[in-house]
């Protein structure tokens, strides 16, 4: 039955749109969940699919984010304007960035990431007139009400913003799933298990790998658009390094290649501080271990960790392994 | 500054960056491990060389040995209790150097605060030669990567060990027939890189304020470093240090002093796209 694949992705989804009424007091963590959700999302193609870590995931964030703050507060854009001009900006960036870098073996690839991170950081830092440096920039409240069709939209509205962070990551993760599925995800999926028998079936490595990049970074761009939005001020402090890294730690912590890994992950690094009650050094140094510990523990993850326990704790049947589930 | 006082000034940061860039290289070159935690352990050098002069006092040689010894040691209680276990899988114990830098950061900032750290010059004074005017610190920071570099390169290939970890390098399953106890050797490699770097964020204690983030730019120049020489390559690691520190001096004398850092993320897209294998192409195998 086709619909039973389905039934847990309408939970989930059901579950994050309800969130606000279950829980009122949560929706500003919660959103930002979202956002760090969808960021990760991202990553989740590149990573999960192809196989590449990306460590520029942040800086794709930090462009987003301050071309919604640029924009509508140097330039006079209207917030729904700047969303193709984040997009832009952050596909032609890994466009640059990704062709000398992809061509080669993975290392060679994150490392390059790495100092994209920190060059795109020194950037912010450094271009005064344009970012505001050091002390950053803020988004205008009166750009937050933005006009669609005929009707307005109150973005300062928290329950509003809730929704729309909500649909993105939702749609965000939809469309991950649709790639998964179709005949990109499978090249993708096929590179990353061995890119020289790939390279000999025909696929174009190299583009394939690209194109998954630029779709990465759009998801980076979009989030952090609503990043800006939701903070209201920015500074280039905040895309630093330890951003670059906590991607992949909500990754890894919720599950490489899985769908609901980034929403694992996301919640996971926003809320456990709360639930055990650390003071922000101690639980960014938790974060740390954890990372190292998972990795060492279950290389793919917690949830497929959690399977893998789930099978080892099965007993036996006949056929165990020649029928997958 | 006139030319020939950049040109001293870049060798003398190129020298630097050349220490950190030898210990990615040579952990690189023997195990396949990317390690970003790099820039953690020079930055943990800096705090200890700081440190230990200010409890224990005396000779600026006392700080600089304990920093290389502390830091070795703790490098080598990295490899022992984790990165021993991602051996096999060389991009998990990337992925556990990027929690480590979590990790250290954090560490410092809750240990030190973020209030940069400066500590006096190991020699104070200026000295005139030939009408330029160059600090004295400086000349002994050029003198001590230099010495540090020779030394290391002695011990390659003067000694039975700097032999054998070449041999490990190069062909580690073949060394391993031949009695050379790999396993141990890659915890030197661990414990020597280690060493070189804490060395390096000794020295650049003396020449700019420390803070617990310091350690995320000098690793990126590290790698630029490492990649523009040839990932395995030591030779390559020194080259790619001086031309860096030069071309950052220069660039950022002539062009624009604010962009310094970029110089080397320059570097390292130019060399991605034009000699991958870097200058000295590094004696591995491609691995199908």
């Amino acid at each position: 039955m086709a619909w039973a694949g389905v039934l847990p992705h309408v939970l989930v989804a059901a579950a994050v749109l309800l969130v606000p009424v279950a829980f009122p007091g949560f929706v500003y963590p919660m959103t930002t969940a979202l956002i760090y959700a969808t960021l990760t999302v991202g990553l989740n193609t590149v990573f999960g699919l192809a196989g590449e870590l990306s460590l520029a995931q942040a800086a794709m964030f930090g462009i987003g984010a301050y071309s919604a703050a640029i924009g509508t507060a140097n330039f006079g854009l209207g917030l729904v304007t700047t969303v193709p001009v984040a997009l832009v900006l952050t596909g032609a960036l890994s466009l640059a960035v990704g062709y000398p870098s992809l061509r080669l073996r993975g290392h060679h690839f994150v490392i390059v990431t790495f100092a994209f991170a920190e060059l795109i950081r020194l950037v912010l830092v450094n271009s005064q007139g344009l970012t505001g440096g050091v002390q950053g920039i803020s988004v205008p409240r009166a750009a937050l009400s933005v006009r669609i069709g005929g009707s307005e939209l109150d973005l300062k509205s928290e329950m509003v913003f809730y929704y729309l962070s909500a649909v993105v990551m939702l749609a965000g993760t939809l469309l991950y799933l649709c790639v998964r599925k179709s005949a990109w995800g499978d090249r993708l999926q096929a590179i990353r298990g061995n890119d020289i028998l790939a390279r000999s079936l025909g696929i174009n490595v190299m583009a394939n790998k690209l194109w998954v990049f630029v779709l990465a970074s759009q998801y980076g761009a979009v989030a952090g658009w609503l990043f800006a939005l939701q903070l209201g001020h920015i500074e280039p402090s905040v895309f630093d390094v330890h951003l670059a890294i906590r991607v992949p730690l909500m990754l890894i912590i919720g599950g490489v290649a899985t769908v609901y890994g980034p929403l694992v992950g996301a919640a996971t690094v926003v809320f456990l501080p709360e639930v055990i009650r650390l003071s922000p050094i101690m639980s960014q140094v938790v974060f740390g271990a954890l990372l190292v510990v998972v990795i060492l523990v279950t290389p793919r993850g917690l949830l497929p960790g959690l399977r893998l326990l789930q099978r080892a704790m099965q007993r036996p049947r006949p056929l165990e392994g020649l029928v997958r589930p | 500054m006139s030319l020939v006082q950049q040109l001293v000034n870049g060798l003398m940061t190129g020298g630097i960056y050349a220490l950190v860039g030898l210990g990615i290289t040579l952990i690189f070159g023997l195990t396949h491990l990317v390690n970003f935690a790099q820039g953690e352990l020079l930055m943990l050098g800096a705090y200890v060389s700081i440190l230990s002069l200010a409890f224990v006092g005396g000779y600026w040689v006392v700080g600089l040995l304990t920093s290389m010894l502390a830091i070795g040691t703790l490098g080598l209680l990295l490899v022992r209790l984790v990165f021993g276990r991602t051996l096999s899988i060389p991009m998990n114990g990337l992925i556990v150097s990027l929690g480590l830098i979590i990790i250290f950061q954090n560490a410092a900032f809750g240990i030190w605060g973020g209030q940069p750290m400066t500590t006096a010059p190991w020699v104070p004074g200026v000295a005139t030669i030939g009408g330029l005017r160059i600090a004295n610190q400086r000349l002994l920071v050029l003198a001590i990567t230099a010495g540090l570099m020779i030394g290391f390169f002695l011990f390659m290939s003067r000694t039975a060990l700097g032999k054998a970890l070449r041999a490990a390098s190069q062909d580690a399953e073949v060394a391993s027939l031949m009695g050379v106890p790999v396993r141990r050797l890659v915890w030197l490699t661990f414990a020597i890189g280690s060493g070189l770097s804490a060395a390096a964020g000794a020295l650049l204690a003396t020449l700019i304020p420390i803070t617990p983030w310091m350690g995320a730019p000098l690793v990126m120049k590290g790698f630029a470093v490492a990649l523009l020489g040839g990932l395995g390559s030591a030779e390559g690691a020194v080259a790619g240090g001086l031309i860096l520190g030069v071309a950052e001096a220069l660039g950022a004398g002539y062009i624009s002093s604010a962009y310094r850092d970029a110089f080397g993320f320059i570097i390292m897209i130019a060399v991605l796209l034009f000699l991958p294998e870097g200058l000295f192409r590094s004696s591995h195998k491609r691995e199908i």
